[in-house]
């Protein structure tokens, strides 16, 4: 592939757009552009970087899944329980994590598919539900959680976060192109009715993107109490809406249908440099939200206007 | 047909909605007994952590001594307007008097007042609302004090010439930039050489705390010291400081509850915490509301329950528990809350 091809996919504006922060905010502070403080970042936001991966699929098949905040929840809380009565070390954790998270997805993948209705509806209600279990069980069971993560060595830092960021960059990038089911992903979030056509199984692709989706929250939970040896039930409220501009930001279609792990994996970058690197730059707390929005807003802004220009020339290219 | 088979689903579900209504109902003594009871609506800003549930552990239990019924609600997110709601709810419910933790005083003013216009007695803890909205504050020390404890025990860490940053709960947390002002203040007074270099919000949640403090110590290389001043920034930030090894030089100083920090504490990567005993807040709030209920007129410099001496300031209609409580790797074991 030329490189002048390569600047024409839609990754291309958030890599760009990754580097032009990165620079920018190094020449404020030296300090940020240790690569392996870009290392220790991607360890200390892998939640982010692994659920926008989870929810890729998803997205692609134009679904959405609001509970993952929940499941994260969820899934912490049942860990500690666990944690508590058996002694767990730290891979086996995100294993059990990974499984519960599987399951309490392709729970949410199961309502939708037998009801027919929106993802958004049916995650909006568990999502409920998933918080108040966690609360209830949180609030019920409190003095035994303070225990997990006993077993917590330093050597284990960073290490096994990156790990788990490639793994799963790595996983998702094998299941949506060299499986079915990630041929079906795209097929649905393409055009239905074809995708059936195609003999894709509906609710089989259905089940199994929620799964994925709860997997990559379950593995989450995991990392979360593995740094922390606390569970917090509120510490990913909201991460939903991080997550969707994320995905979007990569260069994932609105509409469904395209989307890469190449650019999930940028833009969880950006919004990670973007977030820590105001600190970086010594730019008053007041600031940060104003900006975030403002230089979210622009990377769009220009991504449409590359997608615009684009077309025109081709339209000249035909006549 | 058709119909009834619908009918028949539509009883189905009002039956199933009955009984996981009915069943979920708490079966309390306080429930059933004489209609007369006082009820009192607990809000704490936000639900599920540590610092606000101790409080309502000591308010429980006193309310349950004078055979009060103690309902405890709050967001769960510190947010103003989801508390401006379960306010409401409590005044439908007909709760007596309310108890409130507000994030922001200003939010909350019109519905207090509403509230008090109904006869129910507003007291506010922990942080306080705009003054004419409630009928008393109780509250844990008072801003002025606790500033200057904090600004003298960082420069017995870091020194008189020291820079240090703050990571502050919210940005607009009341009692949070009431005390930060006091501590500038005093600062700039007493120790003009200490430099404070920035302020960064946690929103309550550890990953947060956690993110910012390895932030603020690779972008500050002169960073001496850190004040985490909330209860879920402490342990993030010690864990911070723990992870990057940077104990020795990073002299961390939190607000925060000591079993939470005990840990830390023990192996350095916190060096002193402070706080006050949120159990304590709790019953001091009821005791008051009790007092208030009976027309006795709160004294200043009386010891309440085995709280106190507090201090009461008539004009402000204020009352402050007492003095903050220190915590370091010798007496942490001493305190469990």
């Amino acid at each position: 592939m030329s490189i002048r091809k390569y600047f024409k996919n839609r990754e291309s504006y958030i890599f760009l757009m990754t580097i032009i922060l990165w620079v920018s905010i190094s020449t404020t502070n030296l300090n940020f552009a240790n690569p392996r403080y870009l290392l220790e970042l991607i360890g200390v936001n892998s939640v982010y970087f692994i659920c926008a991966l989870g929810v890729l699929p998803l997205m692609i098949k134009g679904h959405f899944d609001l509970s993952i905040g929940g499941m994260i929840a969820f899934t912490s809380v049942l860990l500690s329980a666990i944690g508590s009565w058996f002694f767990l070390p730290a891979p086996l954790v995100i294993l059990i994590g990974a499984i519960i998270g599987l399951l309490v997805g392709m729970l949410n993948g199961a309502l939708i598919s037998k009801f027919k209705v929106s993802s958004v509806v049916v995650t909006l209600a568990t999502m409920y539900i998933f918080y108040g279990v966690s609360k209830y069980i949180y609030n019920t069971f409190t003095e035994h959680f303070r225990i997990i993560g006993e077993y917590k060595i330093q050597d284990y830092n960073g290490i096994i976060e990156n790990m788990s960021v490639l793994i799963m960059a790595l996983l998702t990038y094998l299941i949506l192109k060299h499986t079915n089911f990630g041929r079906s992903v795209y097929a649905f979030g393409g055009d239905r009715k074809l995708a059936i056509q195609k003999g894709y199984h509906e609710s089989v692709s259905i089940i199994k993107a929620h799964g994925y989706c709860g997997l990559s929250a379950g593995v989450s939970a995991a990392l979360h109490l593995i740094t922390f040896n606390q569970n917090s039930v509120d510490a990913y409220l909201n991460i939903e809406f991080e997550l969707i501009i994320i995905v979007i930001l990569g260069g994932l279609h609105i509409l469904g249908g395209y989307g890469t792990v190449f650019g999930t994996l940028i833009a969880s970058f950006f919004i990670t440099i973007l977030k820590s690197g105001l600190v970086f730059a010594r730019i008053p707390v007041f600031w940060h939200d104003m900006m975030i929005g403002a230089i979210i807003i622009l990377v769009i802004a220009y991504g449409v206007f590359k997608e615009r220009y684009k077309k025109r020339n081709i339209k000249v290219g035909e006549t | 047909m058709k119909q009834k088979r619908q009918l028949k689903i539509l009883v189905f579900y009002i039956l199933l909605l009955l009984f996981v209504i009915t069943s979920c109902e708490e079966k309390t003594p306080s429930n059933v007994g004489s209609q007369n009871i006082i009820r009192i609506g607990m809000i704490p800003k936000i639900s599920g952590i540590s610092y606000f549930d101790q409080c309502a552990e000591g308010a429980k239990e006193l309310a349950d001594q004078y055979g009060m019924e103690l309902i405890y609600r709050g967001p769960s997110s510190a947010d103003a307007a989801s508390q401006v709601n379960i306010i409401q709810d409590m005044i439908y419910d007909g709760v007596d008097v309310i108890a409130i933790a507000p994030v922001d005083p200003d939010a909350v003013k019109v519905i207090l007042d509403e509230a008090r216009n109904k006869g129910i007695i507003v007291v506010t803890f922990d942080a306080d609302s705009v003054e004419e909205s409630r009928d008393v504050f109780v509250n844990q020390v008072s801003a002025e004090q606790l500033g200057m404890h904090i600004i003298d025990n960082l420069v017995k860490l870091i020194g008189d010439e020291g820079n240090y940053a703050i990571l502050t709960a919210s940005l607009t947390a009341d009692n949070q930039n009431t005390w930060i002002q006091w501590m500038k203040a005093y600062q700039a007074n007493k120790y003009p050489k200490l430099n404070l270099l920035t302020i960064v919000p946690t929103d309550e949640d550890q990953q947060k705390a956690y993110a910012h403090t390895r932030n603020l110590i690779q972008a500050y290389p002169e960073l001496d010291g850190i004040v985490a001043m909330s209860t879920e920034a402490g342990p993030g930030a010690a864990q911070a400081v723990k992870v990057l090894g940077k104990k020795d030089d990073i002299k961390l100083y939190a607000l925060a509850l000591p079993n939470d920090m005990n840990d830390y504490l023990k192996e350095g990567s916190v060096h002193l915490t402070t706080l006050w005993n949120p159990y304590d807040l709790g019953r001091l709030t009821i005791e008051v509301v009790h007092m208030l209920l009976q027309d006795e007129n709160i004294v200043d410099g009386a010891t309440y329950g085995e709280i106190g001496p507090i201090k009461y300031i008539e004009s402000e209609k204020t009352i402050i528990m007492g003095e903050p409580l220190d915590f370091n790797a010798m007496n942490v074991d001493d305190f469990d809350f």
